[in-house]
C-alpha cells in the first residue's frame, strides 16, 4: 500500500455497516439482519451490482477494513456453535487474520485489515471479551426472563443503554435503511473526504457499539474513536516484514490476530497532572486554565492524540504499543513537559500487558493487587525462613523479588525532574510559599492596603501574573454583596469503582439464576468505552447545570456566559467552577436544587448513581474578599456528594436522600429559625432525641404554620434521623 | 498523647500564606519530632518518625502580634490547630554507630513541645514510651504501601526505606537547621510516596 493510501484510510469508519437499520426495511430484505460486514441473507458476501448500487474499488482499504474486519462464523467454529442458518462465508475476511494463508490480497491491505482488527478488538468496551457461550446463555437468559419467542428475544433490547442512565431512551437515529442512503455511505467510502465522526456523529452517539444485549453499552461513537486512535499507533509501531507474511512488535513477529493477542506487548500509562501549587490568591488559579489549555494542546496534537485513550481534566490515560521503557521515557517526557515547564508533577503509573488481556485501564487497581501479592510473598519468605527450609526460602525470596521488580517497573522514572529548578537536593531559604518546590523571590504588592509580601518561585509568578485580572469580583468587594463559589467535581476514584460495580449489577440482573455465568461475564469486564463514554457525559452534564445556572441566576447577557453580569468565569471553557454574584434569598438552594435535577435527569444525568455518584456539588458562600484559599481548601475536598459552607456559621454536608427528606420538609425559615435552634440545644445537650420528638409537640395557641411545620419534622424524624444540626444549617441557607 | 494537665493544641508545618493564614499539616514529620526531642535531651543524634491517628480535630485559632519596631499590631494571623490528636512516634535506637538504648530507657511520661507557636502554648504533648521493637530480617518485614509521614530522602535509609524501595516519590521540602540562626530545605520523602517500607510507617494502597 502507498503512502497515499494509508492516508486514505479511515479506521474509524470500519464500522460503517453498523449505521444500516436492517430491522424489516428494504435494506434488511437484501442484508443479513444482524451482521454489519455486508452479507447477504444466505451469509455470503452481498453482490452490489446486483441490487443496482455501486461499491467502493476493491483496492479502498476503508471498504476493505470495513467488509473484513470481522471473521466470518462457520460451523466449523467450535467456539461460537453456529447454527446453519447463521453460517457465514468471506474467506478474505480469514485470509486477512490469518497472514500465514495464501491470498490474492497485497500483503500491504492485508496487514492493515490485520491491525484493524487488533484495534476493534482493544477498542471495544466489552463485546469482544465475551465468548460465544455467553452469548447463548444472554439470549436463553432474556428468554426466560421476558418469555418471548426465540427471534423476539434475540433482538431485546438492541438501543444504546448507558449504565449510569438506564432510563434514557436513546436513539437509534439511524437514517439508511434503503438503498439509496445506502449508495450515499458508500459514496462517502469512495470520496476522499475523512470525517466520518464528524459526519455521522448522530447516528455513532445514538448506536451501540455493539447491539447484543449486556454489550449494549458504549456508543458506536467512542468505540469508532478509540479504534481510530489505536489503529494508527499501531500502524506506527508495527513493523511489517512482507517477505515472511509476518508482523513484528516489540521483537515479537506473528502472523495471526491469536498470536498477536498472546504475546504482543502493550504498556498502558495513567498520568495525573498534579499541582504542588497551594492556590492563595485566586489569580493562582490560572494555574488550572494553563493546565487546561496544555491538555487540550497535547489532545489535539497529530503526533500525541492517538496516545491517548481518554481524559478529563487533570488525567490522561495513555497507550504505548511495544514495551521499550527508554522510548516510553522519551515519548512521556516530550508529551509532558508542557507540563512540567508550568511546574505540574505528572504522577505516572504504567503497567504492560499482552494485547489480549487489556482487561482494565486502570493500573492503580493492579498496582492495589500486585501490592497486596507482594506483602503475601513477604510473609510466605519469612515463613519459610523461620522453618529453616533453604529450598523454599530460596523460591519464596525468588517470587518477593519478582514480584517487587514488577511493581518498580509500573513507576516510569519521575519524569521533569532532571532539568528542572524543581525537586533539587537543597533550597536556601526563602521557600516559595504557592508550591514549596523552589526557591522564593520576593513580591510586594503595593496595590493592597496592607503591602502584603509574597515569597513566589519564577513559575508560581508566572502563572499568578498570567490571564486577565478577576475585575468583576473585584468590583463586587466595593458593594455590600455575597458571593458563590460553585464546582462540580468528578471524583475519577470514584467513577471507576461505580461503573465496575453498575456493570455488575446489570450482568447480575441478565443472569439472576446463574451466578457462575455472571461471574464469568463480571470478570471478562473491561472498562475502557465505559469510562470515556462517562468522562463525556459528565462534560455534557457540568456545560448543561453551569448553562442552566447562568440563565437563573447569571443576569442579563448580551451574549456568552462570561458576559452575565453575576458571573466571573475562571475561564471560559473551565465551567467545573465559577463565582456566581448571589442578588436575591433562595439562590443557593435553587442551584442545589438544579444540580440534583439534573444530576436524576433521564435526560442528561447520571440517575442510576444516586446514592454513591462520582459527579459532586461544592458551594461555598462569603463576601467577595474571603481569602481564594479558604474557598479552595473546601472547594478541592472529594468526599460527599452535596457540600456547602458559609464560613463561620454553616457547614453541610448531604447525600441524596438527606437532601430529599430536607426538601420534604418544606422548611419556612421565617417559622423554622428559633424552633430548630431549641431543638438544636436539645440535641446537643441530652443526645436525646425523644426529647427533641417531645420539643415537637403541638402547643395550644401556636400559630398554624408552625403547628404544620412541627408535624413535617415529626414525619421526617420518624422516617430518618437527619441531624438537626443539618436541617437548620439547611434552614440558613434558605435566605441566601 | 496531650498532657495530663489540659488540652494539646498543636501546629505544624506549612509556611505562612498571604501574610495571614497558617495551615497546619496532619502528620509528624521527620524534623519536628527529632528536633523536639534532641531538644529533651540536648542531644543531636536522635532520629525519630511519626504521624497523628485516629480522626483529627482542627480549628482555628486568631493571634494578634505586635511588631516591636514600629510599635503598632501586625495583621492578625489565623493558625490552624490539631486539638488533642495522639499519634504514634518511632525513635531509632540502635544501628550500626546508633546506641540510644540507656537513653530512652525511661519508662516515665516524656513532656515535650512540637511544632510552631510555642511561645504561645501550643505544642504540649505528653509522649510515653510503649515498647521496643527489633528488626530481625528487614526485607522480609517490609511492605509496599503509601509512607504516612515525612522523612528527608537523606535520613529515610536509617528507616528502612533505600533509594531502590522509593517507587513512586511524592517530594517536597523540609526545613533543616545548619546553626542556630541559619537553615537550608532539603527535598524529603512527603506522605502519599509509595515506598517499600516497614509495616509500621506504610499503609495499604487503595
Amino acid at each position: 500500500m502507498t503512502l497515499i493510501d494509508r492516508q486514505h484510510f479511515e479506521p474509524e469508519a470500519h464500522d460503517i455497516g453498523k449505521l444500516l437499520d436492517l430491522q424489516e426495511t428494504e435494506l434488511g430484505r437484501i442484508i443479513k439482519v444482524n451482521n454489519h460486514v455486508f452479507l447477504a441473507p444466505d451469509g455470503k458476501p452481498l453482490d452490489f451490482r446486483a441490487h443496482a448500487l455501486n461499491p467502493p474499488a476493491e483496492t479502498n482499504v476503508t471498504w476493505l477494513a470495513a467488509l473484513l474486519h470481522h471473521r466470518p462464523r462457520t460451523q466449523s467454529d467450535v467456539r461460537e456453535k453456529v447454527s446453519e442458518e447463521e453460517e457465514e462465508y468471506r474467506s478474505k475476511a480469514e485470509e486477512c487474520a490469518d497472514l500465514n494463508l495464501a491470498s490474492d490480497i497485497p500483503f500491504e491491505q492485508r496487514s492493515t485489515v490485520f491491525l484493524m482488527i487488533l484495534a476493534d478488538h482493544l477498542g471495544s468496551a466489552t463485546s469482544r471479551t465475551i465468548s460465544g457461550r455467553v452469548k447463548r446463555q444472554v439470549q436463553l437468559a432474556l428468554r426466560q426472563k421476558t418469555g418471548r419467542t426465540e427471534s423476539k428475544a434475540l433482538n431485546y433490547p438492541r438501543q444504546l443503554q448507558k449504565l449510569w442512565n438506564k432510563s434514557k431512551q436513546i436513539g437509534p437515529k439511524v437514517s439508511f435503511c434503503n438503498k439509496k442512503e445506502l449508495q450515499s455511505l458508500l459514496d462517502y467510502v469512495t470520496g476522499d473526504r475523512r470525517e466520518f465522526l464528524t459526519r455521522y456523529e448522530d447516528s455513532l452517539k445514538s448506536l451501540p457499539e455493539d447491539k447484543f444485549p449486556l454489550m449494549n453499552l458504549t456508543s458506536l461513537y467512542i468505540h469508532c474513536e478509540l479504534v481510530g486512535k489505536i489503529y494508527r499507533l499501531m500502524d506506527k509501531y508495527v513493523e511489517r516484514v512482507p517477505e515472511h507474511r509476518q508482523l513484528g512488535l516489540g521483537g515479537v513477529k506473528i502472523g495471526t490476530v491469536a498470536d498477536a493477542e498472546r504475546n504482543w506487548p502493550v504498556t498502558i500509562v495513567r498520568c495525573e497532572i498534579v499541582s504542588p501549587h497551594q492556590p492563595v490568591r485566586i489569580r493562582d488559579f490560572n494555574g488550572t486554565r494553563l493546565r487546561n489549555e496544555a491538555i487540550k494542546s497535547i489532545c489535539s496534537d497529530p503526533q500525541i492524540r492517538d496516545h491517548i485513550l481518554l481524559n478529563t481534566s487533570d488525567t490522561l490515560w495513555f497507550l504505548f504499543p511495544g514495551n521499550d521503557h527508554q522510548k516510553l521515557r522519551m515519548d512521556l517526557t516530550r508529551f509532558l513537559k508542557s507540563f512540567c515547564d508550568l511546574g505540574f508533577i505528572p504522577q505516572l503509573l504504567s503497567f504492560n500487558c499482552k494485547l489480549g488481556e487489556v482487561e482494565n485501564v486502570d493500573p492503580a487497581l493492579l498496582l492495589a493487587h500486585k501490592a497486596e501479592e507482594l506483602n503475601d510473598a513477604a510473609i510466605q519468605w519469612q515463613k519459610v525462613r523461620n522453618q529453616g527450609d533453604g529450598r523454599s526460602i530460596g523460591q519464596a525470596r525468588g517470587r518477593y523479588h519478582a514480584i517487587s521488580s514488577e511493581i518498580s517497573r509500573m513507576f516510569p522514572a519521575h519524569i521533569g525532574s532532571d532539568s528542572s529548578v524543581r525537586h533539587q537536593s537543597e533550597i536556601e531559604p526563602p521557600i516559595c510559599e504557592i508550591c514549596q518546590m523552589a526557591p522564593g523571590e520576593e513580591q510586594t504588592y503595593r496595590e493592597e492596603e496592607t503591602q502584603v509580601v509574597d515569597y513566589l518561585c519564577r513559575s508560581c509568578l508566572f502563572i499568578r501574573n498570567s490571564g486577565e485580572r478577576f475585575r468583576k469580583l473585584a468590583a463586587w468587594g466595593q458593594d455590600n454583596v455575597k458571593v458563590a463559589w460553585i464546582r462540580v467535581l468528578l471524583d475519577k476514584r470514584q467513577m471507576e469503582d461505580r461503573v465496575a460495580e453498575l456493570y455488575s449489577l446489570h450482568a447480575d440482573e441478565i443472569f439472576k439464576h446463574r451466578t457462575e455465568m455472571a461471574d464469568e461475564v463480571k470478570r471478562q469486564f473491561r472498562n475502557l468505552g465505559l469510562l470515556a463514554d462517562f468522562v463525556k457525559d459528565y462534560f455534557d452534564f457540568v456545560r448543561n447545570f453551569a448553562s442552566e445556572v447562568f440563565s437563573l441566576y447569571g443576569g442579563t447577557s448580551d451574549d456568552s456566559a462570561s458576559h452575565r453580569a453575576n458571573v466571573e468565569l475562571l475561564d471560559e471553557e473551565f465551567l467545573e467552577l465559577f463565582v456566581l454574584r448571589i442578588q436575591q434569598p433562595g439562590v443557593v438552594a435553587g442551584i442545589l436544587r438544579t444540580f440534583v435535577n439534573l444530576h436524576q435527569s433521564a435526560e442528561s444525568g447520571f440517575p442510576d448513581c444516586v446514592g454513591n455518584s462520582p459527579v459532586k456539588l461544592r458551594i461555598s458562600i462569603s463576601r467577595p474578599k474571603y481569602p481564594f484559599f479558604e474557598h479552595w481548601n473546601f472547594l478541592k475536598n472529594n468526599e460527599g456528594f452535596l457540600k456547602l459552607q458559609v464560613p463561620g456559621s454553616v457547614y453541610l454536608r448531604l447525600d441524596q436522600a438527606e437532601y430529599d427528606t430536607l426538601l420534604t420538609c418544606e422548611i419556612e425559615r421565617s417559622v423554622a429559625g428559633s424552633l430548630l435552634h431549641r431543638l438544636l440545644a436539645i440535641e446537643s445537650r441530652t443526645h436525646s432525641r425523644l426529647l427533641v420528638r417531645a420539643e415537637l409537640a403541638p402547643q395550644p395557641g401556636e400559630p398554624q404554620m408552625l403547628k404544620e411545620f412541627k408535624h413535617r419534622l415529626l414525619r421526617m424524624d420518624s422516617t430518618s434521623a437527619l441531624p438537626i444540626e443539618k436541617v437548620l444549617s439547611y434552614a440558613k441557607i434558605l435566605d441566601l | 498523647m496531650p498532657p495530663l494537665d489540659g488540652p494539646s493544641l498543636i501546629c505544624i508545618g506549612e509556611r505562612v500564606k498571604k501574610g495571614t493564614y497558617r495551615p497546619c499539616i496532619e502528620t509528624v514529620p521527620f524534623s519536628t519530632i527529632s528536633g523536639a526531642l534532641r531538644q529533651y535531651y540536648s542531644r543531636t543524634d536522635i532520629t525519630a518518625v511519626g504521624f497523628f491517628v485516629g480522626e483529627l480535630e482542627k480549628i482555628r485559632v486568631e493571634n494578634s502580634a505586635h511588631n516591636r519596631a514600629t510599635e503598632a499590631a501586625d495583621l492578625p494571623l489565623t493558625t490552624e490547630v490539631l486539638v488533642n490528636p495522639r499519634g504514634k512516634v518511632y525513635v531509632l535506637i540502635k544501628k550500626d554507630d546508633f546506641h540510644l538504648e540507656n537513653v530512652l530507657d525511661s519508662q516515665k511520661d516524656i513532656l515535650l513541645c512540637l511544632g510552631a507557636l510555642k511561645s504561645k502554648g501550643f505544642g504540649r504533648c505528653r509522649l510515653q514510651k510503649v515498647s521496643e521493637k527489633v528488626v530481625t530480617d528487614p526485607e522480609s518485614e517490609k511492605r509496599v504501601g503509601e509512607l504516612k509521614t515525612r522523612i528527608p530522602e537523606g535520613k529515610s535509609e536509617l528507616f528502612g526505606i533505600g533509594t531502590k524501595d522509593i517507587l513512586k516519590p511524592v517530594y517536597g521540602y523540609m526545613f533543616q537547621s545548619t546553626s542556630l540562626t541559619d537553615g537550608v530545605y532539603v527535598r524529603s520523602l512527603f506522605e502519599g510516596s509509595i515506598v517499600r517500607g516497614y509495616e509500621f510507617l506504610v499503609k495499604g494502597i487503595m
